[in-house]
């Protein structure tokens, strides 16, 4: 082998190790929060989150190799007189060689790599989704500019007439899956909650859903993510993630409130 | 490669300088109209930076506005804001950036740098301008009256919300802007095509020229779609229901239109939406490319690798648009294929900043003001591009989509890379279209002082964004969840108001330089671009003969050459001794 193949190789492999391998020992590691993510309540947040510091690495690395070689590069070949640049147009063969080996390079440790593992973590959070027959579930409209919290009542249907409607209040049970139906009444919203890695549109016409785990008792806030109007800013739920009983005496409390309206 | 269609030279004032058909005064019509929208939006990006900062203390009240428009405890109301943020976005892309990079360069650039009198059509190009005038006064009247949909003005809310004028005013003058734009589109590809001087092969076409005619190509192809889109968009307004779907209930009252559907429009949208980011941008790589030759006297790396790249990308950047559709409700299946085209950008966006560095290397580097903002260019799309793949990870873009890790990803791009760009091309050119040198101590000033607080203002973004905070909300004070980061808002802000302050140097610069910089002389980069072998500013019909070509682009510091470039129709090195200089290498 010739000896100008060695730098591109050794630079290849180099790089491939790096940008490939490290990530997932690190993020096996176990390390949650690098950069300044929100706390993390739920069972399937940390895969976004792993995935975020992969990403988050492997384009620290690139950027260092880059502004690295800017700067290297500026301040040793600036203009001093007398001196004169070489005449390289940067198309023979070894040239190539090293633009196939940076594209393969980006195209299998960071492409397929990115690619590959949101794919696994998405297509595992939705084998574990709940079953609607038995799951908690809730149903979300949005309007401006509020969230409109629908629950099934006690025959466990929606669009009858016990159904509990409240507005901008969500209770839901810690340790449970609850799966979230979301449409809208007016414009597109989206149901938003940073601390549960969760986000879908609230699209009228259509229904989507989410569903989430919360791991303990908090309380969080539910925004609104797509701009749906001047009120976009303080269309603001509450979420209440409490035990299963807490849930059902809050229900019974919005059913007799409801009963008296009537 | 035929003649261009002689037109005489105008005599009168009106017709040398209002109703011009000289791609020259077109191309500064133009930078004028842009650069003042670019002041405008800057402006609002102010006036939005000060609002998120101080939302409701009233011992910062808004400068200004506050008392102009009376407002309680100096503060605005959020319909303002959304105007702002609206008219922010739409004019900053559409009206500032796309006339400066397309209309200015491409104009002014397009024939001096093939060799060619004029563009192809000079009417047509007179045409595109005034279209676009009328386009930016829709604008402004939209601005006034007030449309608020946000610059990506999706349906129900564009339809529905907003019952006023402005944003009727808002399509039309988008609408328009993109019958200017196809026009001056069909322009720059006929005349690439047709007007190259003898000897100019596409082989030797400079990269900014590359650059252009990719974007002309990528707006003759998504141009149509948008327009389409946005017509349908109006006539939804006026009772049609392409995008209204069945029993939508706003203000309590039931809508009796029905039967349309929502992600159409967001389906249409960025299926322009997309390549346009690129259309703003393939010129600014050619420019990148171009400059880092020009002030490091080295052959731009790898020519070709760039050209077949940036061609690439274009092909990509049509099949990429549900990316910004994640969270949309659209099939996970649809999802993962735009993924995985979507992180393939990267291959050719990689090539890009190699031959870029490869450029620099062993160069003789010369730090001029257009070369710093070159060289910040480089530095500030790594991390615009680099940051796009987190985007382009769908679990990663299900947590950030619509935060401001989106806003700082595409100011990176847009208001940072494709900006400097703008200014990089503005201190490059000046010479050549009004004659005077552009005052260089001020130019790096200029420089440094964008540079810095521009890292802080959308570097800042990206943790903010990281955090959970929603992009075009109006007070973020409501959250908890986001007050503890309030003060990073405030430090946003400031950053803003310095890099705000900074262009004022460069306001400066250009109207002391218009009149009083020092006489430029033809070629004062030692470049090897036609455009240089014509007096500074060019005449009418640019060429007093038609040149012939007989060389490269990037002939820098070739060995056997008397001095470290050659421009393009020189022909002082014999043949003989430039094929014995290619077998040596």
């Amino acid at each position: 082998m010739q000896r100008r193949w060695l730098i591109p190789l050794a630079t290849g492999t180099g790089a491939w190790t790096i940008l490939a391998i490290a990530p997932p020992c690190w993020a096996a590691g176990g390390v949650k929060r690098v950069w300044w993510l929100p706390e993390d309540y739920s069972t399937t947040g940390y895969h976004f989150d792993n995935l975020f510091n992969i990403v988050l690495f492997e384009t620290a690395v690139a950027f260092a190799a880059v502004v690295i070689a800017l700067i290297y590069f500026v301040v040793r070949y600036r203009h001093r007189e007398g001196h004169r640049a070489v005449y390289e147009r940067g198309d023979r063969p070894i040239h190539l060689a090293i633009t196939v080996t940076l594209a393969l390079i980006v195209f299998i440790a960071i492409d397929m790599n990115i690619v590959h593992r949101s794919n696994v973590s998405l297509a595992e959070i939705a084998e574990q989704a709940p079953d609607p027959e038995s799951a908690f579930v809730v149903f979300v409209t949005g309007e401006q500019f509020n969230w409109v919290i629908t629950y099934p009542g006690t025959d466990g249907q929606f669009g009858t007439l016990d159904d509990i409607e409240t507005r901008n209040e969500m209770h839901v049970p810690v340790g449970e899956k609850v799966l979230v139906r979301i449409t809208s009444r007016d414009v597109i919203h989206s149901f938003n909650i940073p601390q549960l890695r969760v986000k879908m549109d609230a699209v009228p016409g259509m229904e989507t859903r989410v569903w989430f785990e919360v791991t303990e008792p908090t309380k969080l806030e539910l925004a609104c993510a797509e701009l749906c109007g001047w009120g976009h800013y303080m269309m603001k739920g509450r979420v209440v993630a409490e035990s299963r009983e807490a849930v059902e005496r809050w229900l019974q409390e919005q059913e007799q409130f409801q009963e008296a309206m009537r | 490669m035929a003649e261009a269609r002689g037109h005489h030279e105008p005599r009168t004032f009106l017709g040398r300088y209002i109703f011009s058909r000289d791609h020259k005064i077109i191309g500064i019509q133009f930078l004028f109209t842009g650069l003042f929208f670019l002041l405008l939006g800057g402006l609002m990006a102010l006036v939005i930076r000060w609002q998120l900062a101080w939302p409701s203390d009233e011992t910062h009240p808004l400068p200004l506005l506050a008392k102009w428009y009376g407002w309680e405890g100096g503060h605005m109301p959020p319909t303002f804001y959304l105007t702002l943020i609206t008219m922010h976005g739409s004019i900053m892309i559409f009206f500032a950036i796309t006339p400066i990079v397309i209309g200015f360069l491409g104009n002014y650039l397009i024939p001096l740098q093939i060799g060619a009198k004029d563009m192809a059509f000079p009417t047509l190009n007179m045409l595109s301008y005034w279209v676009f005038f009328v386009a930016s006064v829709c604008m402004i009247l939209a601005l006034i009256f007030g449309a608020g949909a946000g610059w990506t003005a999706y349906p129900p809310l564009s339809v529905v919300a907003t019952p006023s004028i402005g944003q009727d005013l808002w399509i039309l003058a988008l609408a328009l802007m993109g019958v200017s734009s196809l026009m001056g589109a069909i322009n720059y590809v006929t005349t690439i095509i047709q007007l190259r001087a003898p000897g100019m092969t596409w082989g030797r076409l400079p990269l900014t020229i590359w650059g252009l005619f990719y974007t002309a190509v990528l707006n003759l192809a998504v141009l149509p779609v948008i327009a389409a889109g946005l017509f349908l968009l109006l006539l939804d307004r006026w009772g049609t229901s392409f995008y209204i779907p069945e029993g939508l209930i706003v203000n309590g009252q039931r809508l009796d239109q029905g039967g349309g559907a929502v992600l159409l429009y967001q389906h249409l949208f960025w299926f322009f939406g997309h390549p346009e980011v690129y259309i703003l941008i393939l010129p600014v790589w050619g420019v990148v490319s171009e400059l880092l030759a020009v002030f490091s006297r080295k052959p731009a790396f790898g020519y070709k690798a760039t050209v077949i790249c940036m061609g690439i990308i274009v092909g990509l950047s049509l099949i990429v648009w549900g990316h910004h559709m994640f969270t949309a409700g659209m099939a996970p299946m649809l999802s993962k294929t735009f993924m995985t085209l979507t992180t393939l950008i990267s291959i050719p966006s990689a090539v890009f900043f190699l031959n870029w560095l490869g450029t620099l290397w062993k160069g003789d580097i010369h730090l001029t003001s257009p070369m710093l903002f070159t060289l910040g260019i480089v530095f500030v799309f790594a991390i615009g591009g680099l940051t796009g793949l987190f985007h382009a990870a769908e679990a990663v873009d299900l947590y950030v989509h619509d935060t401001y890790f989106v806003v700082g990803h595409f100011h990176y791009t847009l208001a940072a890379s494709v900006l400097f760009g703008s200014i990089a091309s503005i201190y490059y050119w000046f010479p050549k279209a009004f004659g005077r040198m552009m005052n260089e101590t001020l130019g790096k000033w200029h420089f440094w002082l964008t540079f810095i607080p521009l890292q802080g203002v959308f570097f800042g973004m990206f943790i903010q964004g990281a955090h959970g905070h929603m992009r075009r909300i109006a007070d973020p004070t409501l959250y908890d969840f986001l007050r503890p980061w309030q003060s990073y808002n405030v430090f946003i802000t400031y950053c803003a108001l310095a890099l705000g302050a900074a262009q004022l140097l460069f306001v400066a610069n250009f109207v002391y330089s218009l009149f009083a910089g020092r006489k430029a002389e033809r070629n004062p980069w030692g470049a090897t671009t036609l455009e240089w072998t014509v007096p500074s500013p060019p005449p009418h019909g640019n060429f007093e003969a038609t040149p012939v070509i007989r060389r490269w682009a990037y002939d820098y510091s070739l060995p056997e050459a008397p001095r470290d470039y050659l421009v393009q129709t020189e022909d002082e090195v014999p043949v003989g001794a430039e094929v014995a200089a290619a077998q040596k290498r």
